[in-house]
């Protein structure tokens, strides 16, 4: 952010935050309790038209969006500068931008990521709802782990921003928004084209094009290039994503589609036992030499939006196209004398609708906002799981191969009363699930139908207090859900969700350079299990509760310079046993922070630009009370742009911290040994090492 | 100094309980039955010599299915049909001895070694011995006829699996005793039935045959937790 740029911003803020004091646009019906303007930008279905300010220097034109407030004290947005301050070569960097949130890569850079929010072990997604320019990420009934969320083919460059409502005390919130739900909005941070190109260590190679036309400041292309070595062996990777949304008014609509095509193939260093490394092997070897995969996924959005005189119609159709390939073996040869290793593969086709509507009225000097949503999705996927043997990765036994078709309609409705400086919420939302399997594998293959059907029903509700003109309380209370794994239904059954009862009280100071919010949650699961995704099996551990708080900070105290940091202390446990969940993250802390200042040299405008981030994640609970090792990362950019050409370097894991991303414990066997152990032992997957990167960057 | 931060931390926010389940070690004691041995066909046996080759001891969740109940005098009237008597599950592994050992059964009783173990309910064990197996000699005798023999060594291919362990294993100091009934062992044994010779045994003959079969018989083997006092 160039210092013209943020000089023009803040006096935009502040004419909008005056503006919204003596004017009731549709925005203000949105804000909440007499809202200071937070530093986000705003959802998409929003409502609000960005707006292209131009700074009136030679550095382009910043788009500006206006804010919705937030309705809970964990709704967070982050914005374009912050996600670009710090280096991001991945879906990695861009999910720990998430207040709370722990992303762990343990099979090689193109398999989701193991994300832990608040308390859960989301394993592949199964708790954490994601979006990307509202198409959905997560996918249901998932051969590898449910609610399988896979971002690697997000762009960084083309992040906008990333919108976080922590909980699920949203009517908006679906299927998996059991921790939260989080929304990457996309757009490239400047007009034109844009090119670049990075080296770094472990023969890291990214290209990188993007284009920006100025009169629709929505609207881009993008395409990135990424091979690398990996730092160790059994990590090389190679990945190419395509991306592009284009907005489009006739009239008084507003047209948008988005698009994208993504396709990686990846190796996985696996799990190395903990003893083996004591006993001298290396920190970075890998065990497995066959595991890996592959992943495509081509998505369109088409979405239609319409204003109207108190509020707006938004109708979208979308379709995802994934498939997956992946080679997993975590336990060797402890099962089977031929190799534990497992081949998934999953072809998945999603086609999906929704519709969202908001009014506004009037009512006795009040504000009364309705807001409807109804969807449905159609996912046609086929799954099959097989043995393979190690020795040459030939398949010699098979699991089960199955074909199914899941379908989700829901309708949901959120009702808020705004008296003078109170917000009262009330809404609540029906899922209804319906699941149709065929287990080809069955009767000696002539294969078996089932068919099973369920409703969920889910309460929203909160209460918000405005006392002056910064500070604002919030209560809120929402139902959550997780929908089953369809191969796990028997015909006829009414198909269960795990239903999560969370609340959360919170505060948050708003003010033109600092935003603070604190929050205690917790959250209830009547019914909970655990998917230990290493063995395959799902652990049934009946009733949980989990709490904690947190505190997010952001603040721009002077010119150019701003600040994030974020904290999360968090626990789980199940009440029965009165004992803790293994593996959830009890202490996550972020700190982003960034700096740029433009200034005129020689004729050039030449803008210095640093950033960082840094991370810790406190010791995690394992099994047989055992605990993780703290991680400590600190990433630094340092950037140097001269008109329109930029030099990048990116430092990730500047200490050289040798850390383990994923800690697990599970019994093993890679020795051939005819008497090999079968108890637990600790594993663990290594962390990246320090790596630098450059990246020279041309703006056209 | 930032772990130790960081620790302190994590620590104050799970504020209590740990993950229920936690590692500990026990060791395991060996030790034979001191029964005389009489077999089922009328023979006393006189041991001078019973050694065993120990691989490893494992001890695991699954319980041993067995069937325990009174008998009713309704049975006279609804029998109730056995088809069969259940299939063991190891289930879960608890614990573990890997040191191969090998063990006089007459010299008294002997420290296998440490296992290493997890905390929780245990149900049941498998013993392997080792190539050498379980090798006994003496004498046997009945009436008049007096029988010396050598078994030489004998080991199962696999494991000897449900041997009944039924404790719930927490962290309190004890051992465990796995007692060797060679009464049982030696029960199928007829010496009348020797083959080509007792001494050494005739490995095709009726008597090693019934050897053989009291070796792999779990029931031959008694583990039980031993708390200290």
């Amino acid at each position: 952010m160039r210092a013209g740029h943020v000089l023009a911003l803040s006096l935009l803020l502040l004419w909008a935050r005056l503006a919204s004091a003596h004017e009731e646009p549709e925005e203000l019906a949105d804000a909440g309790v007499a809202s200071p303007l937070p530093r986000g930008g705003l959802p998409s279905d929003a409502g609000a038209e960005p707006v292209d300010v131009d700074a009136g220097t030679s550095l382009g034109t910043t788009t500006v969006r206006g804010a919705r407030a937030p309705h809970s004290a964990s709704e967070v947005t982050v914005p374009q500068d912050v996600v670009q301050a710090a280096p991001k070569s991945g879906a990695t960097d861009l999910l720990r931008l998430v207040p709370g949130l722990v992303a762990s890569q343990h099979s090689g850079e193109g398999k989701a990521q193991q994300l832990f929010l608040r308390g859960f072990d989301a394993v592949h997604g199964q708790d954490v709802e994601l979006l990307v320019a509202g198409l959905p990420v997560n996918e249901v009934s998932h051969v590898h782990a449910l609610g399988y969320a896979d971002v690697n083919w997000l762009i960084p460059d083309a992040v906008r921003e990333v919108r976080v409502t922590e909980g699920s005390y949203r009517a908006f919130q679906g299927d998996f928004a059991v921790a939260g739900t989080v929304q990457y909005e996309l757009g490239l941070e400047e007009p034109g084209l844009s090119a670049a190109v990075s080296y770094g260590s472990f023969n890291r190679l990214r290209l990188f094009a993007g284009v920006r036309p100025t009169e629709a400041p929505e609207t881009f292309a993008a395409v990135e290039y990424v091979q690398g070595d990996g730092f160790g062996p059994q990590r090389a990777f190679g990945r190419v994503s395509l991306l592009g949304q284009a907005t489009l008014k006739v009239g008084p609509a507003r047209l948008r589609a988005v698009l994208g095509s993504a396709g990686s193939r990846f190796d996985s260093p696996g799990v190395v036992r903990q003893d083996a490394v004591d006993a001298g092997a290396g920190f970075y070897d890998a065990v497995g030499l066959r595991q890996g995969g592959s992943a495509s996924r081509h998505q369109l959005l088409l979405g239609l939006e319409l204003p109207h005189e108190s509020g707006k119609t938004t109708l979208e159709v979308y379709g995802v196209l994934s498939d997956l390939r992946l080679k997993n073996d975590f336990t060797g040869f402890l099962q089977h004398p031929e190799g534990d290793g497992l081949e998934q593969q999953q072809s998945s086709g999603l086609l999906g609708a929704r519709a969202y509507h908001r009014r506004h009225f009037h009512p006795f000097d009040s504000l009364v906002t309705l807001e409807l949503g109804l969807g449905g999705r159609r996912d046609g996927l086929h799954q099959s799981q097989r043995g393979y043997r190690e020795a040459d990765g030939s398949p010699y036994r098979d699991d089960f191969s199955a074909a199914i078709t899941q379908t989700a309609v829901n309708a949901w409705t959120e009702v808020a009363w705004q008296p003078a400086q109170w917000r009262f919420m009330l809404g609540g939302r029906l899922d209804v699930l319906h699941f149709e399997v065929k287990d080809e594998l069955a009767f000696d293959g002539q294969g078996a139908t089932r068919a099973a059907f369920g409703p969920h029903w889910a309460l929203k509700a909160g209460v918000e207090r405005a006392l002056g003109e910064a500070w604002r309380l919030f209560l809120n209370y929402g139902d959550g859900f997780r929908s089953p794994q369809a191969r796990s239904l028997s015909d006829g059954e009414r198909a269960p969700f795990v239903h999560v009862r969370g609340a959360e009280v919170g505060a948050s100071f708003l003010e033109s350079v600092v935003d603070v919010r604190a929050a205690l949650f917790g959250s209830h699961v009547a019914n909970d299990f655990f998917f230990d995704h290493t063995a395959g099996t799902t652990v049934y551990v009946g009733s949980t509760l989990r709490g904690g708080a947190q505190a997010t900070v952001s603040t721009r105290p002077v010119e150019g310079l701003f600040l994030a940091a974020s904290l999360t202390g968090a626990t789980a446990h199940v009440l029965e046993s009165d004992s803790l969940l293994p593996y959830f993250a009890p202490l996550v802390g972020r700190l982003d922070a960034g700096y740029a200042r433009a200034f005129p040299l020689w004729g050039l405008t030449w803008t210095p630009r640093l950033g960082t981030a840094l991370t810790l994640i406190g010791p995690r609970p394992l099994p047989y009370d055992e605990f993780s090792r703290t991680v400590f990362l600190w990433d630094v950019r340092a950037a140097l742009r001269v008109g329109r050409v930029e030099l990048v370097l990116d430092v990730q894991n500047l200490l050289g911290s040798q850390w383990r991303d994923g800690e697990f414990v599970f019994p093993s066997a890679w020795e051939a040994s005819a008497q090999p152990s079968l108890l637990p032992a600790r594993h663990f997957t290594a962390g990246a090492p320090r790596q630098f990167a450059l990246t020279l960057e041309v703006h056209l | 100094m930032k772990t130790m931060v960081a620790f302190a931390l994590a620590l104050s926010v799970l504020s209590c309980g740990g993950t229920a389940r936690t590692r500990r070690t026990f060791p395991l004691v060996v030790s034979k039955e001191s029964a005389a041995l009489v077999t089922d066909t009328g023979w006393t046996v006189t041991l001078s010599s019973a050694t065993v080759s120990l691989a490893s001891a494992r001890f695991f969740s699954g319980e041993v299915p067995a069937i325990s109940r009174r008998w009713s005098p309704l049975d006279l009237l609804v029998s109730t049909a056995w088809a069969h008597p259940g299939h063991y599950v190891p289930g879960e592994a608890l614990g573990e001895l890997l040191t191969p050992l090998d063990v006089d059964l007459l010299g008294g009783e002997v420290t296998w070694g440490t296992t290493n173990a997890v905390t929780g309910p245990y149900g049941s064990m498998q013993l392997t011995l080792g190539s050498a197996g379980l090798r006994l000699a003496g004498t046997a005798t009945k009436d008049t006829q007096s029988v010396a023999f050598d078994t030489l060594g004998f080991a199962p291919p696999g494991p000897i699996e449900a041997i009944a362990f039924a404790h719930e294993m927490d962290t309190s100091a004890g051992q465990v005793r796995l007692t060797f009934d060679l009464k049982a062992i030696v029960s199928r044994m007829d010496f009348a039935q020797v083959g080509t010779g007792a001494d050494p045994l005739d490995p095709a003959s009726p008597c090693f045959n019934g050897f053989g079969r009291g070796v792999q018989d779990s029931s031959a083997y008694h583990a039980v937790w031993e708390a200290n006092p």
